[in-house]
């Protein structure tokens, strides 16, 4: 150090202190932050029509099998509604999930009952919990606890680290990346303890109308995780959005009563 | 005079006696093995039950739909203070939730519960666990923070180790997702529902949940005698009504939501046996019994027409005895009493040969391994059958058997009392 000139010293010092402002965002700025999860929510939630879609999931166990399940997806999130039927594999098919008002019901054609399921649960035992297929609540369910900048491949984003503010939330924890144009591009769920369960990327979004809607999310789960050669590997799910509709649904759509018709 | 005059025309026709007597013998044996077998088959999942469902009598609290009792010390002592004799009394904490998961190399298994034990308390409880690997010493230390035990079927779904770090997933009581690393201190052998349990100290299973380290959701009550299980639970439920709000008596697991209300306001306790928790598998277990009284039953039967036609061949060619002694003075009732105490006697002297024979048969059954499939081992001890002979269902066994063994004689013995002196003792056989 003490052979280094004293201008290029400063020029150290400046550069350092450069790298550093633009990552530590003030606490004012917080109520900003906040506002932009509600531009999130907004760009992410349709609430003045329904959506239709068909959904491929591909589960890939670390250094094992993969399993590829198809379900057609109906939301209407004005009401907080969404059904879930599944189309393939044909074991499945017809199995449904229903969420009405706080409950989501879970409903098995084999025997033509109803169970109760919880938000969090797994998603045909892939990574998807089944409030991935809710509409965006994170606004309302988080408050910003610090946010800094971030580049993300081509995307500058900013970072939020979020924490429930409601048992409702799917996660205790949560950090996104938000893009320039107020979308998620990479999301993280850690449980209470600060432990990483999932990260999910979200690499490209379709527009429909004036929407945009994930074209594809890749899922780490986290917990399911094997060394193979010396490289952990975990459980991957990738799920591709097709055929998005906003084409309005019936109202009985989001019923009991459609999903025993519809399966049988 | 009369049973000195049995015992001795016992001895003296012995051999005329030796195939009712050996009638008897297998007759008594057959019962004794099934009505050990059954019992035993009880035992047993009353001991793995014991440990699952929190004692031989379990004291819940429940609160605004949570179970939760504030202060686990005064129930114990409350507990403690009633006239039942106790082996262990201990808090725990238990996971009701069914979501609770564990995850280890890629693999995650569902637990049916989670349970926060006391160790020092109830360590000897749990030490009496099937351990293939490890065991609760690492809990009586510091060593056993954040440790878990759990069962071979998990480690084999899971293909976890001794000393690997399992991850727990749960739902805190503020319903958030929370996560806890636990090293595996032991692996122990169970199978059935009993076998998707996981215990660890009470403190960890608090700090994951959110709740002071010392909070609890039941009181373990383990009796020194778990024969009479519900009289002891209403004894303790009594007891603690003088100090705690308590339901009403649970009889059944199927009536428990109809007698406890988890949404009361202020902290109730529910007292429940491990009979009540256990009726479905005690049905099943009855069912067994059934079958098996039902065998026993036709067994019984067969050596009653078994005994009933040697009696008839043996009165006969004793007739003329029986008219020398009608020739002596005896009277009929003292002809029919000679002959029901020579059953009586003989039913006594063969049933205990019977039950010694079935003690070494059993003993000997013990020792054999019967496998670890989930059928069986739900009923199995370290994969082996236990059996339990208690003495009042000996003695139940002892006075059927003496009872049809009467019965039998009973008509040959009155038609020998019936005949005439002279007849008899003119009757050439």
């Amino acid at each position: 150090m003490t052979d280094i000139p004293i201008p290029f010293r400063r020029w150290i010092i400046t550069f350092a202190i450069a790298l550093l402002v633009p990552t530590a965002v003030p606490a004012q700025t917080m109520e900003t932050h906040q506002q932009r999860l509600q531009r999130v929510d907004a760009n992410l939630n349709i609430v003045d029509t329904d959506l239709q879609a068909e959904y491929t999931i591909e589960k890939r166990d670390p250094g094992g099998s993969s399993t590829t399940t198809v379900a057609a997806v109906f939301r209407r999130d004005r009401t907080e509604q969404f059904l879930v039927l599944v189309l393939e594999p044909a074991v499945d098919k017809g199995r449904g999930y229903l969420k009405s008002g706080d409950n989501i019901w879970l409903y098995d054609p084999a025997d033509r009952t109803f169970t109760f399921t919880s938000a969090r649960d797994r998603f045909q035992n892939s990574s998807i919990r089944t409030s991935d297929f809710e509409r965006s609540n994170l606004a309302r369910d988080y408050r910003v606890t610090a946010a800094t900048r971030e580049s993300l491949g081509r995307f500058d984003t900013v970072v939020l680290d979020l924490e429930a503010t409601t048992n409702r939330a799917a996660f205790p924890r949560i950090r996104i990346w938000v893009s320039e144009d107020d979308l998620v591009r990479k999301r993280e769920d850690y449980s209470l303890s600060g432990q990483l369960l999932r990260t999910t990327a979200i690499p490209s979004y379709q527009r429909v109308g004036n929407r945009s809607i994930p074209a594809q999310m890749v899922i780490l789960d986290h917990l399911v995780s094997r060394t193979i050669n010396g490289r952990t590997v975990f459980e991957r799910t990738t799920v591709t959005i097709r055929n998005p509709s906003l084409a309005p649904l019936a109202d009985a759509v989001f019923t009991r009563d459609y999903l025993e018709r519809v399966t049988r | 005079m009369t049973p000195y005059l049995a015992i001795r025309n016992l001895l003296l026709q012995r051999r005329r006696y030796a195939l009712m007597a050996a009638a008897v013998v297998i007759g008594f044996l057959l019962v004794t093995i099934l009505t050990a077998a059954a019992q035993g088959a009880m035992e047993t999942i009353q001991s793995k039950g014991a440990r699952y469902f929190s004692g031989h009598v379990s004291v819940t609290g429940f609160r605004q739909n949570q179970q939760v009792i504030s202060d686990p010390l005064a129930v114990v002592e409350a507990v403690q203070q009633t006239p039942v004799p106790l082996r262990t009394v201990a808090p725990r904490v238990i996971y009701y939730r069914r979501d609770a998961r564990l995850f280890f190399g890629g693999n995650s298994v569902r637990q049916r519960r989670l349970v926060g034990v006391d160790f020092e308390a109830e360590g000897r409880e749990i030490a009496t666990l099937d351990f293939r690997a490890g065991g609760i010493e690492p809990f009586a230390t510091d060593g056993g923070e954040n440790g878990v035990l759990i069962s071979e079927v998990v480690a084999e779904l899971l293909s976890a180790r001794l000393g690997d770090d399992i991850t727990v997933l749960l739902t805190t009581d503020d319903g958030q997702i929370n996560t806890v690393t636990l090293v595996v201190h032991g692996i122990f052998r169970e199978a059935g529902i009993f076998g998707y349990v996981t215990y660890m100290r009470m403190q960890d299973l608090n700090q994951v949940l959110g709740r002071p380290v010392d909070a609890a959701t039941d009181v373990a009550v383990y009796l020194r005698n778990p024969a009479s299980l519900p009289p002891a639970a209403e004894a303790i439920r009594t007891g603690l009504a003088d100090r705690f709000a308590v339901f009403p008596p649970v009889l059944h697991r199927r009536d428990f939501s109809a007698v406890v209300d988890r949404n009361v306001q202020q902290e109730t306790l529910a007292v429940v046996s491990l009979d009540a928790q256990l009726a479905e598998i005690r049905d099943l277990v009855d069912a067994f019994l059934m079958v098996s009284n039902f065998v026993v039953v036709l067994f019984m039967v067969i050596v009653m027409f078994g005994i009933l036609n040697t009696y008839r061949v043996l009165l006969h060619q004793r007739t003329r005895e029986i008219g020398t002694m009608r020739a002596l003075g005896m009277s009929r009732g003292g002809i029919m009493r000679v002959f029901l105490i020579e059953a009586a006697f003989l039913a006594v002297l063969a049933s205990f040969v019977g039950f010694l024979i079935a003690t070494v048969l059993l003993s000997i059954g013990e020792t054999v391994s019967v496998g670890t499939g989930p059928a069986v081992a739900m009923f199995t001890e370290r994969g082996r059958l236990q059996f339990s002979i208690r003495f009042p269902t000996v003695a139940v066994n002892l006075l059927l058997m003496v009872g049809a063994v009467l019965v039998a004689a009973w008509g040959p013995a009155y038609k020998a009392s019936r005949l005439h002196p002279v007849e008899a003792l003119r009757k050439d056989t």
